[in-house]
């Protein structure tokens, strides 16, 4: 448009018209009305950069702060002496995942004694429930009726147990008999349940029975596993007498650590303390060195000890694996808790927290701890390896689905086919994310979990799945989201190729198929990445959904299962926030901690937005 | 620009409303806020007429953020009020009131199907933790445990802590629902799920309390379980009008017996 | 087929039956794949409809269930008696069904949320949507006038754009904390007691302007949300602006008209129904949105609606004065009010009560109603959309 348009400047000799115009172009401020508007609407047209800049500033704003108070809580955790403690309990936390193996071990040997009589056990026990709980009105009756304080009378009592009776028969004869007991037990199992009353304390004879031979089978058991059991407990005990120590010295720290809050609260008061002298808070801890390594010599020692006397062999195959696993991991525990004997002594409670060792503490840190009773710990790890899990793999699902879409639509896709397929896929943007999250709770979740216990699907990594909450789950959701914007930008990207393209490989004699796969797409290849990466931008930013069907486990997620990997449950930046945010207080180090998280999307959204303008640059440009 | 024309129209409209408030606002505990407390507003309702309630329940940290802010005239807690909570309290020129109304229960749920109906102090310790991963080192069948906690600022995940998890931290295998709802709907759906609720939602469809060393949860001695705490209201400043009539209600004959109707016990019968 | 002679001996004929194979079953996979994504929405509609449609519609006169879309949610009790038989019942009615019931009463489960009806959560978005539009459509149209009619390439204009792209792929929760940090702890109030909070205070001798925020309410969420949606009504306004074709424009200078009376009078009332109807999109994404009000305006159960705040009642002799004075504090008060949404209201339904059957029909009812409304908005601006273009047609 020529800008001279705009340029009204008076003619030489004025007519009465102009003269009529001109009484109307008041100046104000030596700006007159046109100026005026046009200055008004550019203003306005900055509102997308100053909101822009706004966010940035008022992120910055509540979170900015989060690094000296991550600082002051950093040094807090190290002045009272609670890093001290954690340098011995962090690598004693190994022992519990060592003892969690042996337990395993030992629980699976001893099964292969004890499994039927206790699989007997258990499937009576299910049995009683299952009557208990198909009657659990009528006994709820008769309980009342019972505890009523002027008793009630004989005969309302004798009527409500015989419709306790009824119903009662009614449920055993409904019960289907275990294949695990013999024909006669279950005769008496039945018998005994169709008297279940809610008087009798003591379950049902044949329940007892069960109960007791299980209890024998379980006594010959660790009998015939003696030497395990014994290595077992006494790996257990090892720790037993650091534990107390640490206990000790915990208590302390944590004391000094309320010190220090009542401190800086009061400061904010009137009555101002005396600043607490670490120096002599901490003494009791450092005195104590010897002792501590001395007691982690011990247990290293005892642990040796036990682990030497575990049998070679336990009672499965698998059983003997896990237990050469614990056996391949002693050494390295050990080591590292000599080590940490070792650091002991050069541990200092007055090195400087930099803040270069705050920011690596939140965006490297592995533990996303608030609330706690010991420390907060702000470590971003967890949250963004979740996000990205979740995206990458939505992404995944999302692209090939949507690509293929747009290829179908624009190039095979009849114009009646095309009048249905577009809107129904331009329809899921109009889906809000909390529907998508809803349906992933309720149906969702329900259907894959179903899908993943169907026998001959068993050899997917990951399945049988336990959690209905899971990634994956998110990640189909995200996928359906991502499936429009990837879907129309795609087709953009397919329109937007030469038709003197199609016309020389249609000259060529090349078949449909050859043209749509050999010129068309791939001259369409960086339209179709800037349309993925979009899609990306779209899905790590969505909230909705991953709150409410990722799981909300805080975790970095295990990835010694494989690709099983997405089906274990994730928490999120997005989630994270709208999680937890409404909880806290204003100004508080969690406060400002999420709002760092916000500042961190805010870039990755910048990021991707800038990156797919890249490819969609270098694309004009390779067409040019 | 307009931007500031329309603050300021706001701005006006805001001063405005601001003194004509007697609608009762209560913050904080999803434990007493789902169920407990509408039911107690219900029921004051009819009685009292002419009052209005404005109920979110979000966690016992909110109850105490909304009190210092002002937002709120009531807060419902879950746990007792934390030492610094109250230090900045007093230092904005705030006197936290404390009302003790009912006992809680905090239960331990697993699935209907597991074979685990009894759990060892030290057991819950170690299961809450992380410590024990398997259900076949408590005498359930192998499977992984999957943990499902309340989230962080729910005053039940601080409670439970202390009472039955020695100050211990969660395990990182637990996962944060939103509320105990979604504890007792997501333990019912996963055979080896375990997870913790307010008495008042223990009987969810296909979850099994547990019981604690042969103990079972019982409203008739709360204090004997090991995982009984008590739930409180808080104002600031000594309750007046109508917030300290609700306040009384709830400790009146019919109070009470809608405390006991939604699985608390009042305060008053607590032994 | 016919049997092509020529074809006999041509060595590639073979070949060429097997490519035709091969493309058809391509062809058919590519189809597959399109089918599957229709399928899997239509089959999350049908689902919704399936579920939900029973709640909202009635087989008798007047076909919809009225008491869902105007009542307020409420606790639902579910009363057992000793036969095990189940009724659902209203919060108001509870104790007269116990007392009917007598000795026969078994057990009351109580429902949050699951009664009653979603009027609240109705009127609520009604609210947020009603200040974002405005808000939105006055900033973004005059951006886009700027944009088409006004601006000349250079640095400013390519800032500007590039803004608004970013602006798009701003996660919604990071607007959630925007509108926080920005609407509900910052933005400007008159007040004659300014709180602890507020950053700056102006004395303006009457009064003082504080700094202090506007708390959670209907203003805050709907300006967060206006700037959700600003891209999408930015991008929608100027596309209309440029379809309206240049000879108008030309026409209106040749005449002598200024800038502002051509956009005025040529442009503006050729685009504005565009304008109107993409702006009616932005309805459906704002009204859509979880995430920004979250923190900012919606609230999880109140027992009223925004304009049935009780207000100190007026003495007998009260002037006429004193009762407009109320009526207008009163209306402009729904602004200030937090509210239920439905976004946010499925969200709390989804998350925080428990899944069963009593539960299922408050859950599908309100998505149906939601996605109902939603799909109306989105369709209504589709097909205005297609009617205006075949009736503009330049």
């Amino acid at each position: 448009m020529p800008a001279d348009l705009n340029n009204d400047s008076t003619p030489s000799r004025p007519t009465l018209g102009s003269l009529l115009l001109k009484s109307q172009r008041r100046t104000f401020l030596g700006v007159d009305k046109q100026k005026a508007i046009r200055f008004f609407f550019a203003s306005n047209s900055s509102a997308a950069v100053i909101v822009l800049v706004l966010i940035m500033l008022f992120l910055l704003r509540e979170g900015v702060d989060f690094l000296p108070t991550y600082r002051h809580e950093l040094e807090t955790y190290q002045h009272a002496g609670l890093e001290f403690c954690d340098l011995v309990e962090q690598p004693l936390a190994e022992h519990q995942q060592l003892c969690s193996k042996l337990r395993r071990v030992l629980s699976a040997s001893l099964n292969t004694i004890t499994y039927q009589a206790r699989s007997r056990r258990d499937a009576a026990y299910q049995q009683m429930r299952d009557v208990e709980e198909e009657t659990r009105l009528q006994r709820a009756v008769l309980t009342n009726a019972l505890a009523e304080v002027p008793p009630a009378a004989l005969e309302k009592l004798a009527q409500l147990r015989q419709e306790l009776l009824t119903a009662t028969q009614l449920a055993v004869s409904r019960l289907a008999v275990p294949p695990s007991l013999t024909p006669s037990e279950g005769w008496q199992l039945k018998r005994d349940l169709a008297l279940l009353s809610p008087e009798s304390a003591e379950p049902p004879l044949v329940l007892e029975l069960l109960s007791a031979a299980y209890i024998r089978v379980d006594t010959e058991a660790h009998a015939s596993f003696k030497p395990l059991v014994e290595a077992v407990e006494a790996f257990e005990a090892a720790p037993d007498e650091l534990h107390t120590l640490l206990n000790t010295l915990k208590k302390h720290a944590r004391e000094t650590k309320a010190l220090v809050t009542d401190f800086h609260s009061s400061g904010k008061g009137h009555g101002r303390k005396d600043p607490i002298d670490f120096a002599s808070r901490i003494t009791p801890l450092t005195s104590r060195i010897p002792e501590l390594s001395g007691r982690i010599e011990a247990y290293a020692q005892r642990a040796q000890t036990a682990a030497a006397s575990l049998p070679p062999q336990a009672g499965t195959p698998q059983a003997t694996k896990m237990l050469s696993e614990m056996r391949a991991m002693l050494p390295g525990h050990l080591t590292e808790m000599r080590a940490a004997a070792g650091k002991l002594p050069q541990w200092s409670y007055e090195k400087r927290v930099s803040y270069f060792k705050v920011v690596l503490a939140f965006f490297f840190g592995d533990a996303w701890i608030t609330n706690s009773s010991w420390q907060d710990f702000f470590g971003f790890i967890p949250l963004l390896v979740g996000s990205v899990l979740i995206a990458v793999l939505a992404v995944l699902i999302a692209t090939p689905l949507s690509i293929i879409a747009a290829i179908y639509t624009n190039q095979f896709a009849s114009v009646r086919e095309q009048d249905f397929i577009k809107p129904v896929i331009e329809f899921i943007q109009a889906i809000p994310s909390v529907v998508l999250g809803f349906i992933g709770i309720s149906v969702l979740g329900d259907v894959i979990k179903d899908v993943s216990h169907v026998s001959w699907l068993q050899w997917l990594p990951g399945f049988p799945i336990q959690e209905r909450l899971n990634m994956f789950n998110a990640a189909c959701l995200l996928a359906l989201m991502a499936v429009p914007t990837m879907f129309s930008l795609a087709e953009d990207a397919l329109n937007n190729v030469p038709r003197a393209y199609i016309d020389a490989s249609d000259a060529l004699g090349a078949t449909k198929l050859q043209t749509v796969f050999r010129v068309i797409v791939p001259s369409a290849r960086s339209g179709i990445s800037a349309a993925v990466l979009l899609g990306l931008g779209r899905v790590i930013g969505e909230t909705m959904v991953v709150l409410l069907v990722a799981g909300n486990r805080i975790a970095i997620p295990d990835f010694r299962s494989g690709l099983g990997v997405v089906f274990q449950p994730a928490h999120t930046l997005t989630g994270i926030i709208a999680q937890e945010l409404g909880e806290v207080s204003r100004g508080s180090a969690h406060w400002q901690a999420l709002f760092m998280v916000g500042i961190v999307l805010f870039v990755i959204s910048l990021l991707v937005n800038w990156c797919a303008r890249a490819f969609v640059r270098r694309f004009e440009l390779s067409k040019s | 620009m307009k931007f500031t024309l329309l603050a300021l129209l706001v701005a006006m409209t805001v001063t405005a409303t601001l003194q004509a408030q007697t609608t009762l606002r209560i913050r904080g505990s999803d434990t007493l806020g789902a169920k407990l407390v509408p039911q107690l507003a219900e029921a004051f309702k009819k009685q009292a007429g002419n009052v209005s309630f404005d109920i979110a329940a979000e966690g016992s940290s909110t109850a105490f953020t909304n009190l210092l802010s002002g937002t709120a005239e009531i807060g419902m807690s879950s746990r007792k009020v934390k030492l610094d909570e109250e230090t900045e309290m007093r230092s904005r020129g705030k006197d936290l009131r404390e009302f003790e109304i009912a006992w809680d229960v905090i239960v331990i749920v697993v699935n209907r199907g597991n074979p685990v109906s009894d759990l060892k102090k030290k057991q819950v310790v170690q299961i809450f933790t992380g410590d024990i991963r398997d259900w076949s080192e408590v005498g359930g069948n192998p499977g992984l445990i999957s943990i499902y906690t309340r989230n962080t600022s729910s005053g039940t995940y601080k409670d439970f802590m202390g009472l039955a998890m020695k100050d211990r931290e969660y395990g990182s295998n637990s996962q944060k629902m939103a509320g105990n709802e979604q504890i007792a709907s997501e333990v019912g759906a996963n055979p080896n799920g375990i997870g913790y609720l307010g008495f008042a939602y223990a009987h969810a469809k296909g979850t099994k309390i547990v019981s604690i060393e042969g103990a079972l949860p019982s409203t008739a001695e709360v204090k004997k379980y090991p995982y009984a705490r008590p739930t409180f209201l808080y104002t600031s400043g000594l309750p007046t009008g109508t917030t300290k009539q609700f306040i009384d209600f709830c400790f009146t004959a019919s109070g009470e017996a809608i405390v006991t109707k939604v699985g608390f016990v009042p305060k008053s019968r607590a032994k | 087929m016919t049997p092509n002679p020529t074809a006999v001996g041509n060595p590639f004929a073979g070949a060429k039956n097997q490519q035709e194979r091969r493309e058809r079953i391509t062809r058919w996979l590519l189809r597959l794949v399109t089918f599957f994504i229709v399928a899997v929405t239509l089959g999350i509609l049908a689902l919704i409809a399936i579920k939900g449609s029973p709640v909202v519609f009635r087989s008798q006169w007047p076909f919809v269930n009225t008491k869902f879309l105007t009542e307020l949610p409420s606790t639902l009790h579910v009363i057992e008696d000793v036969k095990g038989n189940k009724q659902e019942v209203e919060v108001g009615h509870a104790d007269e069904v116990k007392a009917g019931l007598g000795d026969n009463f078994h057990s009351e489960t109580t429902i949050s949320y699951s009664g009653g009806g979603i009027l609240g959560p109705i009127v609520g978005t009604a609210l947020l949507v009603l200040v974002s539009i405005s808000v939105a459509l006055f900033l973004g149209v005059s951006c886009a006038i700027y944009l088409s009619e006004y601006a000349k390439h250079g640095k400013f204009l390519e800032l500007v754009r590039l803004a608004i792209l970013n602006l798009a792929g701003v996660p919604s929760v990071v607007f959630g904390l925007f509108g926080l940090g920005a609407f509900v702890l910052t933005a400007p109030v008159f007040t004659h007691m300014p709180m602890d909070r507020s950053i700056l205070i102006i004395p303006l001798g009457f009064t003082t302007l504080s700094f202090e925020g506007w708390d959670t309410c209907v203003l805050s969420g709907g300006f967060t949300l206006a700037f959700v949606i600003l891209p999408v009504i930015i991008t929608a306004s100027e596309q209309c602006l440029q379809a309206v074709p240049q000879g108008f424009r030309e026409t209106s200078m040749a005449l002598g008209a200024t800038r502002w009376q051509t956009i005025r009078y040529s442009v503006l009332p050729f685009a504005m129904p565009g304008i109107l109807t993409s702006s009616i999109l932005g309805i459906a994404r704002a009204a859509g949105e979880t995430a920004p009000i979250m923190f900012t305006a919606a609230l999880a159960f109140k027992d009223k609606l925004p304009w049935q705040k009780a207000l100190p009642p007026l003495p007998a002799d009260a002037s006429i004065f004193a009762h407009w004075e109320q009526s207008v504090s009163r209306l402009l008060g729904v602004f200030t009010e937090s509210v239920q949404a439905l976004p946010y209201h499925i969200y709390t339904i989804a998350a925080k009560i428990p899944q069963n059957e009593y539960s299922e029909r408050a859950q599908y009812g309100s998505v149906f109603v939601f996605l109902v409304l939603v799909a109306t908005l989105a369709a209504t601006s589709i097909w205005l959309r297609r009617r205006l273009r075949a009736k503009y047609r330049w």
